[in-house]
């Protein structure tokens, strides 16, 4: 299974490269003009610099959200349709080891994705408790409250929100990866229809399993409440002291659907990895 | 000799097609079968199914006693008619995913087939010809030691002095404890290593046998036994 990672990453490298470059260019005009106007003293952004904070922001935000979806299921579509689908169905692998490597290869690139996403996010955030503090906070000391805020106080709220986020990241990739394992395995020929098929397939399986376990959840009463606490003193021309802490809300997340989903991703991954091994023809 | 590759009635159909109308061959080893055939008569479905990128509507195959699936994948090298390299790959990045997922590949022997080939091992797949490629993917192929080898149309689109490189490799792997298949229109080129024929036809066997007693029984070459039986179709 490494091999069938290591290969999938080194195929993918070039992509990531080439977001990772969009997203490295559209974030530094937008720091540029941030620190330009840090620098001339403003206490807010400017024309300039909003809109670019903005655009940076929302093509951060939005290709991290298609790269979940995307990475979730593997690229499972490059290995359904392509010419290079040949190489690794003819390879001496079970159909669990190539779904399973590329689903971690998958995560090991969303992660990538995410983590430089989130660390550009915490950037802009900074420049804007600079502005929000009229300068009173350092770009530097903001960086490193925000830091405070996530890993400090938050760290247990974190792993817990990061346990549930690769829950829902592996099960929904093994719906995906199921809804168009089984479309190609049953229609040969024509993509266009697998391919309706796969969406028609995954929003029926997605909507289905999420009522079923929210109501259930419901029944039981089983929710996690996730506290999130706030240091509201940055906000407030003050410097955080590690005192003045407040829990902001609690996140009731239901559990149900996240066992659920779980259960239902192990069974469709044993189905997937059957129908790749059995039923994949190219 | 032993048996490499039996086929006992072997079918496939899609949909309404039948692309296989029940195959029966058996191949032994030290053998090298031509398949030949004309567009659409069945040989790629034939391969493809004993590669393991097809699964058969009817009948059943055995590859040196092993039935169909990942046992099978082991021992079965298979040279499809089209790129199946992933483009960012450099010659020698190729070879290593070779010697990564195959036991049986030997990376020395691939390096020396890939000089004897005059291909860089640098040379990027996405800026190859054709022909370069046909004989990066006979390089890798031809560098395991598998028990049956299929070529699928392994001089379709090559220059002729590749082609004379490639019968020399194929020449060269021969081996008494392996079996090739080779499937081609360009009869001319390579009937001199065939040691047995299959014409197809339909998806049906319809004249199958040892080259050089057809030959000497027809008094004809195979490429004149070929026209002789496609002719007409």
């Amino acid at each position: 299974m490494l091999n069938i990672i290591k290969y999938q990453l080194k195929d993918r490298r070039n992509s990531m490269l080439l977001m990772g470059g969009i997203f490295l260019i559209f974030n530094l005009i937008a720091f540029a003009l941030e620190t330009k106007d840090g620098l001339l003293g403003h206490v807010q952004f400017g024309p300039s610099s909003a809109f670019w904070v903005g655009i940076a922001v929302s093509v951060t935000i939005i290709s991290t959200i298609v790269m979940f979806y995307r990475c979730s299921s593997g690229h499972v579509k490059s290995l359904l349709f392509k010419d290079t689908s040949y190489l690794m169905l003819t390879i001496p692998r079970r159909g669990w080891e190539i779904i399973g490597g590329r689903l971690i290869a998958g995560l090991i690139e969303f992660l990538i994705f995410g983590i430089s996403g989130a660390l550009l996010l915490s950037v802009h955030a900074a420049f804007g408790a600079v502005f929000a503090t009229s300068g009173t906070t350092s770009f530097l000391q903001a960086l490193g409250i925000i830091y405070q805020q996530i890993f400090g106080l938050n760290l247990f709220s974190f792993i817990q929100l990061g346990l549930i986020g690769l829950c829902l990241f592996v099960s929904l990739g093994i719906f995906l990866t199921f809804a168009m394992v089984a479309s190609r395995s049953f229609i040969k020929k024509n993509r266009g229809l697998a391919t309706v098929i796969t969406i028609v397939v995954f929003i029926f399986v997605i909507n289905w399993a999420v009522q079923l376990s929210t109501s259930l959840s419901q029944k039981l009463n089983w929710f996690a409440h996730i506290p999130l606490y706030f240091n509201p003193s940055l906000f407030s021309n003050a410097h955080f002291n590690g005192t003045n802490l407040n829990a902001l809300n609690s996140l009731a997340v239901p559990m149900a659907p996240v066992v659920f989903f779980l259960v239902l991703a192990a069974v469709l991954f044993a189905g997937a990895s059957w129908l790749m091994e059995k039923k994949v023809e190219l | 000799m032993s048996i490499i590759l039996e086929t006992t009635n072997l079918k496939k159909s899609f949909f309404t097609k039948q692309a296989l109308r029940g195959v029966n061959l058996n191949l032994e080893s030290g053998r090298i079968l031509g398949l030949m055939g004309p567009n659409g008569s069945g040989k790629t479905t034939f391969l493809k199914i004993i590669a393991g990128l097809q699964k058969p509507s009817g009948g059943s195959f055995t590859v040196c006693g092993k039935t169909a699936g990942y046992e099978t994948k082991k021992i079965v090298s298979f040279l499809p008619d089209k790129n199946t390299l992933y483009p960012w790959m450099q010659a020698i990045d190729a070879i290593d995913f070779y010697a990564d997922f195959f036991t049986d590949f030997d990376r020395e022997k691939a390096i020396e087939m890939l000089a004897f080939m005059k291909l860089e091992k640098q040379e990027r797949v996405k800026t190859m010809s054709k022909g370069m490629i046909e004989k990066l993917n006979l390089t890798l192929a031809f560098s395991r030691k598998a028990s049956l080898f299929l070529l699928d149309e392994p001089l379709g689109g090559v220059d002729p002095v590749s082609r004379e490189r490639i019968v020399s490799t194929i020449i060269k792997t021969w081996t008494e404890d392996s079996a090739i298949i080779i499937s081609t229109h360009l009869v001319n080129d390579v009937e001199q290593i065939f040691n047995d024929v299959a014409f197809i036809d339909s998806g049906e066997l319809v004249l199958t046998g040892d080259a050089e007693e057809l030959r000497t029984q027809r008094g004809k070459s195979i490429d004149q036994l070929y026209l002789e039986v496609f002719a007409n179709k």
